[in-house]
């Protein structure tokens, strides 16, 4: 009986946790408004932020100044904001369904759907919506994609067998990824060009509306989300154990992939595929939480905010003029601290998965 | 062999001009004038009255143009990898993925790019009051030298710059081989990863090649843009003579390693006679200022190797 000491854990640090969090959160999205390329003093950026609520016409530099505060940096950060959440809250959401540390929201085939969906838009030249046909284009192509993925693994009244929408995603994306290729070799040099851009992800295209649109929905699938946490747990003791106790897991696995499926098409058609977030930042939380889905689902949306909103913030003031690929940043950024976290919970003997 | 001597008696009796003879079959233009010079044309209120700098441009070809038109102190920021003299002193360099608050830092009054993935950038400048243009890279010469001077206020000095383009056009003739136009082909190693390509269709070298009176092997074959070849491929253009860009050279080691490394050159026409021409990057590359003089001296080449 000499094991459960080494496992003995401070009593609760989620309070602390959640705290320390949320402090950064705010000091980042301040930041996040604060700094960039067009130096702004605290006080310009405070009138520029105040400027938007007054009708007082300005000099021509508190204009630019409430310009690039409102439009350049507030709907970029928003931006960060909403898709740092839903990816990650989708992450730990599939990491739940499929009781698999290796699932990320795409792995139902939407991120890759939505990329066959993009290129298919720019190499074909296709411009039925003008400049809304891009994002949505992607946006239907990836959640089309997740629908034949489903609907090819059909699965099994009992509701069995996620290993089977696995494999039949990992074909779909096979043959997706065939056909994307295929394209890619047919691109221009521009084309190739706007494909790397949007294959590596940057919130540069972040404008208001776009904030509008992606805002409710967003909101919408995490409180869902959240909802659904206390099913997702019983869950983790097997999809048997879980029907017994109660849960409709067919029901749930569909309304899980569904939401899912509309929260990262949403988030990705405007910005790009933008790994990491959904995969890694769940793990944190549950390192540093606990398993369990009512805390780790907002935890992991403040988290995936948080990271999104530095990351972005680095890719835009790293190299001015120039904007590094938040992709880039992101897998510099948060992969140490992911392995420091790894490192640091074996000698409290808890695993990432 | 006798073709070398008369190439190196050619090259002999053009001492002093810009063609110079470096081996058998190889003409090195690549030291003609980088752009034309405009020294006599006076602008009235002269460029130095609005030598503002607050121009962004955001290709190569507009960046030769606007300093071909005196206006190279107006360059606010330019793309980094420009081989041109005259813009050692630009302040800022972009990159291809300029950021909308990147380049307002910068106070840019006007934003122009040369390519549809542009796009994204200047309607977000436009969007804050920033005066932008997009000049396609795929428009001739001529129209982007008079509307990028229409911008800069030089509408004479555009008149001057599109007139001397046009006098060197003029003095290009073609090259015959056997009663038939030349097969020229523009080997590259850019466009496509670090695989051999070659200029097809809708490029400026395409434009180029057709200037001058001959037929571009490349688009012959139904190929266009730069786009990977095969040794197969190469052998079923069968090119004269070869272009290459002068930045490209050391990609292949030196004159003897393009017929060694290119995949299929050496069993064409061009590789058996070794039927080299090498050029400034920018005047194979871009429609712009240089064009007149690129094709001036490429024809002369093409003369000089057939004569």
């Amino acid at each position: 009986m000499t094991g459960p000491l080494k496992l003995k854990r401070p009593p609760s640090r989620t309070g602390a946790i959640a705290a320390v969090l949320g402090a950064v959160l705010v000091a980042a999205f301040f930041a996040s408004v604060a700094i960039g390329a067009v130096s702004l003093s605290l006080d310009a950026v405070l009138r520029a932020i105040a400027g938007r609520f007054s009708a007082s016409a300005a000099d021509p530099e508190a204009v630019l100044a409430e310009t690039v505060v409102w439009d350049l940096r507030l709907a970029r950060v928003l931006t960060a904001v909403i898709i740092g959440a839903s990816l990650a809250t989708c992450g730990a959401a599939m990491q739940g369904l499929f009781g698999n540390p290796l699932a990320d929201p795409g792995i139902i085939g939407v991120s890759s759907g939505a990329s066959l969906g993009a290129i298919v838009v720019v190499v074909l030249q296709i411009s039925t919506f003008g400049l809304w046909t891009l994002p949505i284009g992607a946006f239907l192509s990836g959640t089309a994609t997740t629908f034949v993925i489903y609907a090819l693994a059909r699965p099994g009244k009992t509701g069995g067998d996620n290993s089977k929408l696995l494999l039949v995603g990992i074909a779909v994306n096979a043959i997706g990824g065939a056909f994307a290729g295929y394209l890619t070799y047919l691109a221009t040099a521009e084309q190739l060009q706007s494909l790397t851009f949007w294959s590596m992800g940057s919130l540069s295209s972040a404008k208001w509306v776009t904030v509008g649109i992606s805002a409710p929905p967003t909101v919408v699938g995490i409180v869902l989300l959240y909802r659904w946490s206390r099913q997702l747990d019983l869950l983790a003791l097997g999809e048997r154990q879980a029907r017994h106790l109660g849960v409709d897991v067919k029901r749930l696995r569909r309304k899980l992939i569904f939401v899912t499926a509309l929260l990262v098409a949403a988030a990705v058609s405007f910005n790009g595929t933008i790994g990491f977030v959904g995969l890694v930042i769940p793990h944190l939380f549950r390192l540093m939480i606990g398993p369990a889905h009512r805390l780790l689902i907002p935890f992991s949306a403040a988290g995936g905010a948080l990271l999104v909103m530095l990351a972005d913030l680095a890719a835009r003031t790293l190299d001015p003029p120039s904007e590094i690929p938040i992709g880039v940043i992101m897998g510099s950024l948060g992969g140490p601290f992911f392995l420091w976290m790894i490192y640091r919970s074996r000698r409290f003997g808890i695993s990432a998965s | 062999m006798i073709k070398t001597m008369l190439l190196s008696f050619a090259s002999l009796m053009a001492a002093g001009s810009m063609i110079t003879t470096a081996m058998a079959g190889t003409v090195d233009v690549s030291n003609a004038a980088p752009y034309p010079a405009l020294a006599g044309v006076a602008e009235p209120g002269g460029t130095h009255a609005q030598a503002d700098p607050g121009l962004v441009l955001l290709g190569a070809d507009l960046v030769e143009i606007a300093v071909a038109l005196g206006a190279a102190d107006r360059i606010l920021a330019r793309p980094a990898d420009i081989e041109l003299p005259g813009i050692e002193g630009t302040r800022h360099q972009v990159r291809e993925w300029a950021g909308v608050e990147g380049v307002l830092a910068l106070r840019a009054k006007l934003v122009i790019g040369s390519s549809v993935t542009n796009r994204r950038l200047l309607d977000g400048l436009a969007a804050v009051g920033v005066e932008t243009d997009l000049i396609d890279r795929t428009i001739p010469a001529v129209e982007k030298v008079r509307r990028l001077a229409g911008h800069l206020g030089l509408a004479e000095r555009g008149e001057a710059l599109t007139a001397a383009i046009e006098a060197d056009y003029a003095e290009a003739s073609p090259v015959l081989r056997d009663g038939r136009p030349l097969r020229i082909v523009h080997i590259s190693k850019q466009g496509a990863g670090m695989n051999f390509t070659a200029g097809g269709a809708e490029t400026a070298v395409h434009n180029l090649i057709l200037r001058v009176g001959a037929l571009n092997a490349a688009a012959e074959i139904g190929r266009d843009r730069y786009r990977p070849v095969t040794p197969e491929g190469m052998i079923l253009m069968k090119p004269d003579v070869v272009l290459i860009s002068e930045k490209e050279l050391p990609a292949f080691g030196n004159l003897e390693g393009v017929w060694d490394a290119y995949p299929g050159l050496s069993l064409t026409p061009a590789g058996r006679e070794k039927n080299l021409v090498v050029m400034r990057d920018l005047h194979v590359r871009a429609d712009a200022a240089s064009s007149g003089i690129a094709t001036k001296a490429l024809s002369q080449a093409l003369h000089e190797m057939f004569p």
